[in-house]
């Protein structure tokens, strides 16, 4: 009995409410209180009581502090146990199955799966190159800036930043000449290439332009992309179908 | 000389007071006959007005906060035509009236200093079709909360049971159809947007946040109605709560907390 009662409590939709309430009051809360700083910037923006809090009680990094943490956990074995629990019943049911919330909670629970790797295993760096510059990229890949414009609009605001790039792999030419653009970045092996930045550097040469590239590894994000688009699919879905079901 | 924005607004003007007259005089009971044509032809004026402006900037018109109003505002009319010619649920004029103030909002908010009208050709990182997506679903799924708070007040100052059924469905049907465009516009394309302009599908950006909560908010109205009577008065207040969200990340955001988004 006592086992039972568990895994009906964690399959409630009481403790959902309960959760999803937490996380939409503390995530305000959060929103309140500049992320990331150091107590001393606390410290002058708050009384010194509520400063201290702050920086004490892991406020200040509250996104990836366990009193978010923990229960963006109980809300994942929540939306285990309910999708586990609905999927059964579902399967049981001889017609009107409805699978839709079953795959829109699916797709959650990869997101929740998909964040935690992005959080933990995301990596990225920036380097700033001049014209006829070559970088090293993990891989046995080499990057080289073949050309860098900055195109402004007539009242000055920029318009475009265009860095002309080769990447080769083990000395051959993987990708040639691509425009990298800001929306536009470059996918090469496990990493991802973007436009990120602009500035000048003095050489002998006088002043050059540099650009910013900024390199991205993410093995979250296919995961994410993919629950994010399961996601989509099982709300519509779910939608289509109530909406459906009003005018019988 | 005119422009298209402020004769949309007189029409819109025009509109709300025909509606005003019809619920007060007659306290709802027979519906105007024409205030929904004059609210599509405001969205007919606003669109020629995109249009033209889109064909100046050489991109869609939807990278400021004006330009957004502006498509908001329109996208509000068009739900209260498509609302008021529908067949589904049952028409209401004081959720009709509510939207109608609510596009009159937008469109004084367009023109007040708050937002900036110059018609500029985007920076770099706007000139993204996933931008375009994300900002126009976000409005068209918003477009939907609006009409779901007005009926959720409406639910709130009725004591009538029978109108608290059909404010509730109202409502109802707005969220219903509201969440899956808002959850796809402000979180799904925004997430893919932002992983390709800026290599991060998430930062915890003030803006990001908000959206969530609000995500959240209308996730806990959807759950809430799976176990709570239908005339009880919490999910009302949390539609209610959800789209003030909405402004304040819309607004509030902007004016009081700092982060990536510009508008």
């Amino acid at each position: 009995m006592g086992v039972r009662k568990i895994i009906s409590f964690l399959s409630s939709v009481k403790l959902a409410v309960f959760l999803i309430a937490y996380l939409m009051l503390t995530s305000m809360l959060a929103t309140l209180v500049p992320q990331g700083q150091t107590p001393e910037f606390y410290a002058s923006r708050f009384p010194p009581l509520i400063s201290s809090l702050i920086s004490v009680s892991g406020f200040s990094r509250f996104f990836s502090s366990l009193p978010f943490l923990l229960p963006v956990l109980a809300f994942f074995i929540n939306l285990t146990a309910c999708t586990v629990k609905r999927l059964i019943l579902e399967i049981g049911k001889k017609s009107g199955r409805r699978f839709a919330p079953v795959i829109l909670h699916f797709g959650l629970m990869l997101l929740v799966l998909g964040s935690l790797l992005s959080w933990q295993m995301r990596r990225d760096g920036i380097v700033f190159l001049s014209r006829g510059e070559q970088v090293e990229l993990p891989g046995n890949r080499m990057l080289t800036l073949l050309d860098f414009t900055f195109e402004r609009y007539a009242d000055g605001r920029p318009k475009e930043w265009k860095s002309r790039v080769t990447i080769t792999v083990d000395g051959k030419i993987e990708t040639e000449s691509f425009d990298l653009r800001v929306n536009h970045p470059l996918k090469t092996g496990s990493i991802t290439l973007y436009q990120a930045s602009y500035g000048n550097e003095t050489t002998l040469r006088g002043i050059v332009d540099t650009s910013g590239i900024q390199a991205v590894e993410d093995p979250g994000y296919p995961l994410v992309l993919a629950a994010l688009l399961i996601t989509g699919f099982g709300i519509s879905a779910t939608f289509i179908r109530k909406l459906g079901e009003k005018k019988e | 000389m005119i422009t298209l924005p402020a004769a949309a607004f007189l029409l819109i003007v025009v509109s709300a007071v025909f509606q005003a007259v019809f619920l007060f005089r007659n306290k709802g009971q027979k519906t105007d006959p024409a205030s929904h044509w004059l609210l599509a032809c405001a969205a007919a004026l606003l669109i020629s007005f995109m249009i033209e402006r889109s064909i100046g900037i050489g991109f869609p018109s939807l990278t400021g906060t004006f330009e957004s109003l502006v498509f908001y505002a329109c996208v509000v009319c068009l739900g209260c035509l498509f609302y008021r010619l529908q067949k589904k649920v049952k028409f209401l004029p004081f959720v009709q009236f509510g939207a109608t103030m609510a596009a009159l909002v937008l469109l004084s908010i367009a023109s007040s200093p708050l937002a900036p009208k110059e018609a500029l050709p985007p920076i770099p990182a706007l000139k993204s079709y996933w931008l375009v997506s994300h900002v126009a679903l976000s409005f068209i799924g918003e477009s939907f909360f609006i009409a779901s708070f007005v009926a959720s007040i409406a639910f709130l100052a009725t004591q009538d049971k029978a109108k608290k059924k059909d404010y509730d469905r109202i409502s109802y049907t707005a969220v219903a159809l509201g969440y899956p465009v808002f959850t796809a516009g402000a979180l799904i394309f925004g997430a893919i947007w932002a992983e390709q302009a800026w290599g991060s599908w998430w930062s915890w950006d003030p803006k990001e946040t908000w959206a969530l909560v609000t995500w959240l908010v209308y996730s806990l109205y959807l759950h809430l109605r799976l176990i709570r009577n239908r005339q009880d008065a919490l999910p009302s207040i949390l539609a209610i709560a959800g789209f003030l969200c909405t402004v304040f990340t819309f607004f509030g955001v902007n004016f009081l907390l700092s982060g990536l988004h510009s508008y």
